[in-house]
């Protein structure tokens, strides 16, 4: 389902995506001084924004903001991390191995396209409302990115360099580390990248539906205590979340890759 | 991608499934809550039959398609405006790019206090999260039209309208229809997620009751469903482009 089309749409001329010009925030400014202008503080719709710090304070001294951005937070970075050694991992395999694309490649192609949101009851059934089960269900649903940038890569590593290994007489955990790794790492990369997002909304989508704590289930909450500003508040939270997540990521991409030339335009992988 | 399934990998899952049965059957898995796929299989028939089933996924693919039309319209017109018009791009792209980094989801709670659990408040939250890959890929796919195209349009003295219409559009088409099938997919997780914390209707809602009432076989029919549903409206949605633009996906199938 989600595809990795982003990636060749940030992948304009050389290296990750440069963010255009900083002028183009005055809508959005625009907007939110509006609101909070006109906004009428007791709308039980629309409260304006100092509403929404108010709304912030006032769950923090509940004790509930900080601890559940904290949980958010952890689940998100171990179930990426996570993510992204499995999915070179199994990517690495399906690219190297026809035989194997063709056993597992339609099994990939269903589970790839399965909506997160249904898999999270199915795995809070079996085992429970659980971190394990956040865990499993955020990994297997936001790794298909790398799995597939993996696959492709590896599937594109020049021949030559495979039988400049072989003839060196290196040995197969010797070429895995030195040929292949290499060629595969940056696609690995952009894999995560794309990932990034897919994984903040699945970690929000199991707290909703598993109620297992962390922002997403705080936002619910506050929704079905009828608590407009909180859910605001909550709102630009998780904004504030995804835009530092995928700015950190596009800066570690950057950093890890610096050396290398870029992924090669047009490498599709949906 | 690709969907030409050979034997052994139809064999995997139907591998997969026997061992399941057989595990269930021989009691040596033994979850709870996790039904033999024969006993799926049935309460299915049950579902199917009672024409709930139907109406389910009628409810759901409905919402899904009309907002995912819905935000291809909002994005053609818009992403047209930021790709052409250099002063709007400079002035609203950033934040496109701020807003789009907002997980959609986060969205659902917000459109449920608002417009409370209706079918509306669906609709709205799958166009607004649907429209950000959409307009992102109109506005760079518009962008990189290559110089050639503008300058024969040129020689051509063709209006600006037609030069936008029948040249850049289709040249963008690629990207456009890769933003495309992300948009569709968002469109269903947003749709099926407002159904299972909102709106009682379609199966997200159908997912939410069976899994409170502990029915476990009639909840994984309609899991399965929705699982189902994802992979055919991408497939769908991937055969119409093919046949559409077959030099793109020329390249695109190696």
């Amino acid at each position: 389902m989600t595809g990795t089309g982003t990636m060749t749409l940030f992948r304009r001329g050389q290296g990750a995506a440069l963010f255009p010009p900083l002028t183009g925030l005055a809508p959005l400014a625009l907007v939110l001084v509006v609101w909070q202008l006109l906004g009428d503080p007791d709308s039980a719709n629309f409260p304006p924004p100092s509403s929404w710090f108010e709304a912030a304070e006032a769950v923090q001294r509940r004790g509930l903001l900080v601890p559940s951005l904290e949980r958010t937070l952890l689940v998100f970075a171990a179930a990426l991390a996570i993510a992204a050694v499995l999915g070179a991992a199994a990517g690495t395999v399906l690219g190297a191995s026809p035989l194997a694309r063709r056993v597992f490649g339609p099994l990939t192609e269903f589970l790839r396209t399965f909506p997160p949101p249904a898999a999270v009851p199915v795995a809070v059934l079996l085992l429970g409302t659980t971190t394990t089960m956040s865990l499993i269900v955020i990994v297997a649903t936001a790794m298909w990115p790398i799995v597939l940038n993996a696959q492709e890569a590896v599937r594109t590593i020049p021949r030559v360099r495979i039988d400049a290994g072989r003839a060196l007489g290196l040995s197969r955990g010797h070429r895995l580390v030195s040929v292949i790794a290499p060629g595969v790492l940056p696609a690995v990369m952009v894999g995560v990248r794309v990932a990034t997002p897919i994984c903040l909304i699945v970690v929000l989508l199991a707290e909703m539906l598993a109620g297992t704590g962390g922002v997403g289930h705080l936002i619910l909450e506050r929704q079905r205590l009828y608590d407009s500003a909180g859910v605001f508040a909550c709102l630009a939270i998780v904004g504030v979340l995804g835009l530092l997540t995928s700015a950190v990521m596009g800066v570690l991409e950057r950093v890890l890759l610096r050396n290398r030339p870029p992924v090669p335009h047009g490498r599709k992988t949906s | 991608m690709r969907l030409r399934a050979g034997l052994p990998g139809l064999l995997t899952p139907l591998l997969i499934l026997a061992a399941w049965e057989g595990l269930i059957r021989g009691g040596v898995l033994d979850f709870d809550y996790l039904p033999a796929p024969s006993s799926i299989g049935s309460a299915a028939a049950g579902l199917a039959a009672g024409g709930e089933l139907a109406e389910r996924l009628l409810h759901t693919t409905g919402v899904t398609l009309l907002a995912w039309v819905l935000a291809l319209a909002v994005a053609l017109a818009a992403g047209t405006l930021l790709g052409l018009s250099h002063t709007a791009w400079r002035w609203s792209m950033a934040s496109v790019e701020v807003l789009r980094t907002l997980p959609a989801v986060a969205l659902v709670p917000v459109a449920l206090l608002v417009l409370g659990p209706t079918t509306a408040a669906e609709i709205v939250v799958a166009v607004y999260a649907a429209s950000w890959p959409l307009l992102i890929s109109v506005v760079a796919g518009l962008q990189d039209t290559p110089q050639r195209l503008i300058d024969v349009a040129r020689q051509m003295r063709l209006p600006r309208s037609r030069v936008v219409v029948s040249l850049m559009l289709p040249a963008a088409a690629p990207l456009i229809l890769s933003g495309a099938r992300l948009a569709l997919g968002i469109s269903l997780i947003v749709v099926v997620l407002a159904e299972m914390v909102g709106n009682p209707a379609g199966l997200g809602a159908a997912i939410s009751e069976t899994q409170m009432a502990l029915q476990p076989e009639d909840m994984w029919v309609y899991v399965l469903s929705v699982a189902v549903l994802g992979t055919v409206l991408n497939a769908v949605l991937l055969a119409v482009s093919r046949r559409a633009l077959p030099a793109v996906l020329a390249r695109e199938a190696s």
